[in-house]
């Protein structure tokens, strides 16, 4: 097995202890960027810079020292346009990936920033609204122009086959427990960023590299398979070559699936059959 | 391509509700002998020396081939390689096995003969597969889990599923169930095939079967870029677009008399896997007669001239006759005691084709030459 | 051409408004969704098309009026906002805030302007147009349509001095809507009205304001004279009455507010601009099969069949049509 990347804080202590190790770095906005990332660097691989925002990305504050580096910034939203408007040149230069949430204004803000060539990605937890996230989802997928990748739906069209059984587009969104693990700043061990914040642990780091941290890791991974067996209906719904049982725990009604995503992922399947006809017509 | 059915043993660690291995009456147990097995690559050599053109097929049945272990791969790669250096190449491996006992040891002996994909069986319907002594979830969990197993390892498999009267009712469900299941090796709905009287509640006929797969047909046709190989619509629609000229499979083909040998655990070679699991057409031990001899035996000629008869008799005015060529003449046998009557699963193709792909597709089957 | 309705909400009631009609039907205070703003972007884009104008109603009213006009000019668009010019403070203070640095170059404000005396407007809207041409001037020009023959230009020069406004005068015909319900200039005023026109040429030469004409004039109530004159003032007079692709909140699009149930569709039936354009003029070839222009001599016209001249709007031939029927 691959040796994971960590996504972990930027926690002095917990990096002492990570020496050697692929690190995605949860930093403040404010962060030192620079000495961070040469420190980090010094001991370990650094994947990405996660900068957890909490204003708009109207409000941010650019940080020039992201130039170059792999940054995803994590902001709530995109904020007024008319207030990012003047700011489009200086963010688009960064480079960065502004990573964004599906409830709120993250779709419409995602379609907007990718219009303006900027690249961004989702952060698919809880319940989309299903329908403005098949708008997007086919704007993504089947832009009349160009424009910037909308994570996941760039790794979905990337990587999905006409004869494959499932897409994993987890690792788009740091959340396949093969390639991420996520950490606490005590350093407890969590397979996903859900598992982190409901303080869902599978071990701490003593448990890095050991045999039983890669069972955990490889179950987890294969854990769709559990779906099979209870003849649950995601099992039968012709999305889930793209969606993985993704959200089958997502009914409130008891009926086993979240209502719309049957719909979503069956027509994405659609949308991405639709692309493969076409040529490619993206300069990125 | 000749195609050997060799069941190295007919134990299987499952109880699936329709299996015919024990048909005859007797079952088999043991585990094929290495005296048996180095005579089966010895009579492999034997063959295609004599034949340069020639390519073999070992399809590994039983019984659950994976039953007998590792070791015994081991010994057939080692004989493979000892008995057959010159001819070798022309020989090719799959395995057809329930995958509830694949394990990482089989991974490796697996590679070095060749295999890439495995056949297996499921059924998502409970209580058709069992586990013996336990039930069908048991069969599943443990299927599941070599699934799991299996594609870690790198391996594509197909799954074959038997339609019975309980899937009936679910033709989308088991579609959509198993090509979400089944990787690139596709998926293929076979109907259950019963001695007769045998469990009656399972039992389906030819037009059961046709509408089964008739409500399935028009998804797949829409999606077929998405579901490649589901079985029988893709091999179907190749033989159509092909005018009858490429065949897939042995029942569709005619042609079994001159490319099928079962061989049991001791040698005893029959017809194919299906007439050794009935205890039918006996052409004697691999350690007795070649395989040149058993393709030169009179029953043989027999089957060669079902083709004849049956354009003369009961297929004579079929327009879709070139795509079963009247069916497996062993269900032929089953109904009538003959093998030169049509299939009791006329149906599936004639039938189907008219019914559903013509409508479905446009495409007028008996526009096609040969066909 | 391309209107986009950013709302079919108004502040004024003009006499000849001949959208009135079409906003009526319309679901009412509807606003464009931003979603559809980012698709009509891409879609006139790949159709390779940078212009836009937005319309309404009153487009400022858009909640989001100057995020769309700043997002347009984002994705390399010349954009021209047409205007009464009537704007709350709020949306007065996010002109000045978010749009005073917009390049002159591609944002236009067409402000339509009515006589004070002939049209006046609600009680403080001459005010508030005075305080929007002061901020946003150096966008604007002034627009006034003509719907009687007795019009007056002398407050639209004022203006245009007083906030140093773009030296351009837009000139409309009022057209009628399909019922004719609207205060509209009739056929048989138009020429009057083009002899007023050129009464004020004075003024036009005095400020050096270029009279533009939209569509609908006919060439032949020009003289020589008022041609050259227009053409050495800088106008470029059309004579022509092609298709303008209007599109609603509700993405329909149809080709004009008084032909606004003509071959009227959803945008999205269509893949790109030059399929819209092709199907309304498909509808204008429909509409004057019958009738080829507006007057009795135009079917024997040298300059309608040369393609100088149109013969008229569309709409008035529809109407007309109607009327004989």
């Amino acid at each position: 097995m691959t040796k994971p990347v960590l996504i972990c804080p930027d926690d002095p202590s917990l990096l002492d202890r990570l020496a050697g190790q692929s690190l995605g770095l949860r930093v403040a906005p404010s962060a030192d960027v620079a000495a961070t990332v040469e420190a980090v660097r010094r001991q370990n691989g650094l994947f990405r810079l996660l900068v957890e925002a909490d204003e708009p990305l109207a409000a941010v504050k650019p940080n020039h020292a992201w130039r170059g580096l792999p940054v995803d910034l994590m902001v709530p939203s995109a904020g007024r346009f008319a207030d990012l408007a003047g700011r489009l040149d200086e963010v688009r230069s960064l480079g960065i990936t502004v990573c964004l949430p599906i409830g709120g204004t993250g779709l419409r803000d995602a379609r907007t920033l990718a219009s303006l060539g900027i690249r961004t990605r989702l952060g698919l937890d809880g319940m989309p609204d299903w329908d403005a996230l098949g708008d997007l989802m086919t704007y993504a997928l089947l832009e009349l122009v160009a424009h910037a990748p909308i994570e996941p739906f760039q790794t979905i069209a990337d990587h999905s086959r006409t004869d494959a059984r499932t897409t994993d587009w987890s690792s788009a969104l740091f959340d396949d427990p093969l390639r991420f693990l996520h950490l606490s700043a005590d350093g407890r061990i969590a397979l996903s960023r859900r598992d982190l914040l409901n303080e869902e642990f599978v071990g701490d780091l003593a448990m890095l590299g050991s045999p039983a941290l890669a069972e955990a890791q490889q179950a987890r991974s294969e854990a769709w398979r559990q779906l099979f067996l209870d003849d649950h209906p995601c099992a039968r719904c012709p999305g889930f070559r793209l969606c993985r049982g993704r959200y089958a725990e997502g009914d409130a009604k008891g009926a086993g699936m979240a209502e719309g995503c049957a719909g979503f992922f069956t027509e994405m399947a659609g949308v991405l059959e639709q692309r493969w006809l076409r040529p490619e017509a993206r300069p990125w | 391509m000749v195609t050997l059915i060799v069941k190295p043993s007919e134990a299987c660690n499952a109880a699936c509700v329709y299996c015919e291995v024990d048909r005859k009456g007797w079952l088999k147990t043991k585990i094929m002998a290495q005296d048996t097995l180095e005579m089966l690559f010895k009579r492999i050599d034997e063959f295609l020396t004599a034949r340069p053109q020639e390519t073999i097929r070992i399809v590994w049945h039983g019984g659950e081939p994976l039953l007998i272990g590792e070791p015994f791969y081991r010994r057939v790669l080692a004989a493979q390689r000892q008995l057959c250096a010159a001819t070798g190449r022309r020989v090719c491996h799959t395995v057809q096995t329930n995958l509830t006992l694949f394990s990482d040891e089989f991974t490796e002996v697996f590679r070095a003969l060749g295999i890439t994909s495995l056949g297996t069986s499921y059924d998502p319907v409970a209580g058709v597969r069992l586990l013996r002594g336990q039930n069908s979830r048991a069969y599943d969990a443990a299927f599941l889990a070599g699934s799991a197993r299996l594609e870690r390892a790198g391996f594509d498999w197909g799954v074959i599923c038997v339609v019975t009267r309980l899937s009936l009712d679910r033709p989308l469900d088991l579609f959509h169930f198993l090509t979400n299941l089944a990787p690139q090796g596709g998926v293929m709905f076979n109907p259950i095939l019963l001695d007769k009287g045998k469990q009656p509640h399972l039992a389906i006929d030819d037009k059961e079967f046709s509408a089964f797969l008739g409500a399935m047909f028009p998804v797949w046709w829409a999606n077929r870029q998405r579901y490649p190989r589901v079985e029988p619509f893709h091999s179907l629609t190749e033989t159509i677009l092909s005018g009858g000229r490429r065949q897939f499979y042995c029942t569709d083909a005619g042609q079994c008399a001159d490319t099928h040998i079962g061989i049991g655990p001791d040698g005893a070679m029959t017809h194919c896997g299906r007439s050794g699991d009935w205890g039918l057409l006996d052409y004697g031990s691999i350690h007795d007669r070649s395989f040149a001899e058993v393709f030169a035996d009179p029953r043989r000629a027999e089957l060669r001239r079902r083709g004849e008869a049956l354009r003369a008799g009961a297929c004579r005015d079929c327009d879709t006759w070139s795509l079963c060529h009247g069916g497996c003449p062993l269900d032929s046998w089953d109904a009538t005691g003959s093998f030169h009557g049509k299939t009791a699963w006329c149906d599936n193709r004639g039938g189907f084709v008219k019914t559903y792909f013509e409508p479905i597709t446009g495409i007028r089957v008996k526009l096609l030459e040969g066909a | 051409m391309v209107n986009i309705l950013l709302t079919d909400k108004c502040v004024r009631q003009c006499p000849y408004c001949f959208a009135g009609r079409e906003m009526a039907r319309s679901a009412a205070g509807e606003f464009l969704a931003w979603e559809n703003v980012v698709y009509l972007a891409d879609f006139l884009q790949h159709s390779g098309h940078r212009r836009v104008s937005l319309i309404g109603g009153e487009p400022t009213l858009h909640p989001e009026f100057a995020d769309i006009v700043l997002y347009f000019l984002a994705r390399a668009f010349e954009v021209t906002v047409f205007t009464s010019g009537i704007l709350s403070d709020a949306r007065l203070g996010e002109v000045e805030k978010y749009l005073g640095e917009a390049p002159v170059n591609r944002l236009t404000y067409v402000c339509n302007v009515n006589d004070p005396i002939e049209t006046p407007d609600t009680d403080g809207a001459d005010e508030r147009l005075g305080r929007f041409l002061a901020i946003a001037g150096r966008w604007s020009m002034l627009g006034f349509n003509i719907y009687r023959d007795d019009f007056s230009l002398g407050f639209a020069f004022d203006l245009i001095a007083r906030h140093d406004l773009k030296r351009t005068l837009r000139l409309g015909i009022a057209h009628p809507t399909a019922d004719g319900a609207n205060a509209f200039l009739p056929v048989d005023r138009i020429g009057p009205a083009i002899a007023r026109l050129a009464g004020f040429k004075a003024d036009f030469e005095r400020l050096a304001v270029a009279p533009s004409l939209d569509c609908g004039f006919p060439l032949c109530r020009f003289s020589d004279a008022d041609l050259g004159w227009l053409v050495r003032l800088g106008g470029r007079p059309s004579f022509i009455c092609r298709p303008a692709i209007d599109i609603t909140p509700d993405m329909q699009v149809y080709s004009c507010f008084p032909l606004a149930t003509h071959g009227r569709a959803s945008l999205f039936a269509f893949n790109s601009l030059q399929e819209v354009t092709a199907h309304f003029a498909a509808e204008h070839t429909r509409i004057r099969a019958g009738r080829p222009g507006i007057f009795d001599d135009c079917a024997s016209c040298e300059s309608r069949s040369r393609g100088v001249c149109a013969g008229g709007a569309s709409c008035q031939i529809t109407l007309m049509a109607e009327a004989a029927s």
